[in-house]
């Protein structure tokens, strides 16, 4: 078994069935991390002592039934692992250990996965390509001048370069849905409130979301639904019950019903991404499912709500770096008022700082009512104008980005173009609804094209079951 | 709404946000944030009569579970404070220089 192409799951059952050991599995991770980290710049921390300890103790005397017994795994910086040094993409962390475990790095443990390293992302996950992290960008697998999009690049560049099967990142804007269809693998955005936030570093606290990557959808389910559920450490993680994701995947989508917001879509894609977008929905019209045309009437308002009630909710939630109780701090500031300013000026970089001052004004005595009331009340309007569009309808579908993927230096110039990388994005992050990228079929040697399938809210085991359709339509090619 | 944002508001904005901002980062936020702002403020042309901002409630999802008030372990305090750039343990303080 490959272990740098094999699933999740099909690792788990090897380890079970004693054809490989958790040890090997992990021996391997590292040694491909060590060959391949230099030049992808995936990883910003290593341990593999603390791998191959956790892997050893598994062998000996882990549960080899739990979900993920053996299985490698890479967990986006702004994540919190007890002990092992959490940056958020951010010089202004420092070298900060937590002490606490994130709620979704306790379950993947509890579960037999074995933390291998923390990836690379643009800073405070500010971004669509990880070109603002502090620690350099990381590159895409099939071509290092590439971006692997942001901000969870360094999760996506982990499972599309072989290192791990699986990884988690977070999704505000698009940040695991964007990097999956630029490196060709699957990235989903839970239902707001499925999984808990808990030691998630905050950036926008009504919109983010931890979701999981996966080379195959079964896969990424199966990580959703082990991080997923209840945290009374989160009071935004809903009590409620929905079925598994991994509940239908093999269930086909005859009968199913698919919308196409197609007055989105008249121009502005990328012609491979309009060809790839278009044989998808072939492919699921052949299999049964029946696609019409659909309106989302505000999605032109998108960006800008979102660039206003995200950065809002940033300038609040980044007020905490403050030289005071971690991380760094400017040593040489006099009073407390100037340690504040100086720690972040060297603390912070530009994309962060720009983000703080237009959130900052946004929420600012005078400009309260007509940006970011006003934005809060948009996204109501694009909310139900997806309820409309799913009345009737299991999922809205789109092309996850209208490029493929770009490169490194192409888009860093203009703060606004890199903003309308998310344009399909930002709606179902904004409506709260779960949102999956899956890969579609591409021309041999061509760059990755992810489509986005967008569901109800708490019915992820939907759009994991279009997407795992897909996902047979093109592996049985 | 103005697009355009003097250099005077882009020093009141970072000294609400607290951040130093050097000369040539003044200059560059005043330009990007005007443009910014600009595309922001096409928010303004929707017709938002009668509709409740969207807060906290995401759409009908079950409200939070209120849980009894009662103290429970949390984290340990050395451990929170020896990742402190200054602190002082046998206090149990965060050390911070003067405010004036």
């Amino acid at each position: 078994m490959d272990t740098s192409t094999a699933s999740a799951i099909e690792i788990r059952d090897a380890i079970r069935r004693g054809e490989t050991t958790a040890e090997k599995v992990v021996t391997d991770a590292v040694s491909r991390i060590a060959a391949g980290n230099p030049q992808l710049n995936a990883f910003i921390t290593v341990d593999a002592d603390r791998a191959l300890r956790r892997a050893r103790a598994l062998d000996g005397h882990g549960d080899k039934n739990a979900a993920l017994h053996g299985v490698p795994v890479a967990i986006k910086d702004t994540l919190c692992v007890s002990g092992m040094r959490t940056t958020a993409g951010s010089r202004i962390l420092g070298d900060y250990r937590p002490p606490y475990d994130a709620t979704v790095v306790a379950r993947l443990e509890a579960a037999g996965a074995v933390v291998v390293g923390k990836t690379n992302c643009d800073e405070f996950a500010m971004g669509s390509s990880t070109e603002h992290s502090a620690f350099g960008p990381s590159r895409h697998p099939m071509n290092p001048e590439l971006t692997p999009g942001g901000s969870s690049g360094g999760s996506a560049v982990a499972v599309a370069a072989g290192f791990t099967p699986i990884a988690l990142g977070s999704d505000t804007g698009g940040s695991v849905r964007q990097p999956a269809a630029l490196c060709g693998i699957v990235g989903a955005r839970p239902t707001y409130g499925r999984v808990s936030r808990y030691g998630l570093v905050a950036f926008a606290s009504s919109l983010d979301q931890v979701g999981p990557f996966g080379r195959t959808v079964a896969d990424t389910a199966l990580v959703q639904d082990v991080i997923g559920g209840a945290d009374p450490h989160d009071a935004t993680c809903a009590p409620q019950d929905s079925p598994a994701c991994s509940s239908a995947i093999e269930s086909g989508v005859r009968g199913l019903r698919i919308g196409v917001p197609r007055h989105l879509i008249e121009d502005g894609l990328e012609a491979s991404v309009r060809a790839s977008f278009e044989g998808a929905l072939d492919v699921l019209a052949a299999q049964g499912a029946e696609i019409d045309s659909v309106d989302l009437p505000h999605s032109q308002y998108a960006i800008a709500t979102y660039y206003l009630v995200a950065t809002a909710e940033a300038s609040s939630n980044l007020a905490r770096y403050d030289g005071v109780r971690y991380g760094f701090r400017d040593a040489e500031a006099g009073t407390l008022n100037d340690m504040y300013a100086r720690t972040r000026r060297a603390g912070f970089g530009a994309e962060v700082k720009r983000r703080l001052m237009l959130g900052t004004y946004a929420l600012s005595a005078g400009y309260y009512d007509a940006f970011y009331l006003k934005a809060q009340k948009v996204r109501a309007l694009i909310r139900r104008d997806f309820d409309r569009a799913l009345e009737g309808r299991h999922a809205v579908a789109l092309p996850t980005s209208p490029t493929t993927a770009f490169r490194i230096g192409e888009r860093t110039a203009d703060p606004l173009q890199m903003y309308l990388s998310d344009v399909f994005t930002v709606g179902p992050s904004l409506a709260g609804l779960p949102s999956i990228s899956v890969p579609a079929a591409v021309a041999a040697g061509t760059l990755p094209v992810g489509v986005q399938l967008t569901g109800r809210a708490w019915d992820d085991a939907t759009v994991y079951r279009i997407a795992a359709a897909l996902e047979r339509s093109r592996l049985s090619r | 709404m103005a697009s355009q944002l003097t250099r005077d508001e882009v020093a009141g904005i970072a000294q609400l946000a607290r951040l130093e901002l050097s000369a040539d980062e003044q200059d560059a936020l005043t330009r990007q944030l005007g443009d910014i702002l600009a595309y922001a403020a096409t928010v303004q042309q929707a017709d938002t009569t009668g509709v409740e901002p969207m807060r906290g409630d995401l759409g009908g999802s079950a409200l939070p579970e209120r849980r009894a008030d009662m103290p429970a372990p949390s984290l340990r305090r050395d451990e929170v404070l020896s990742e402190a750039p200054d602190a002082s343990l046998a206090a149990g303080l965060f050390r911070v220089p003067k405010v004036l």
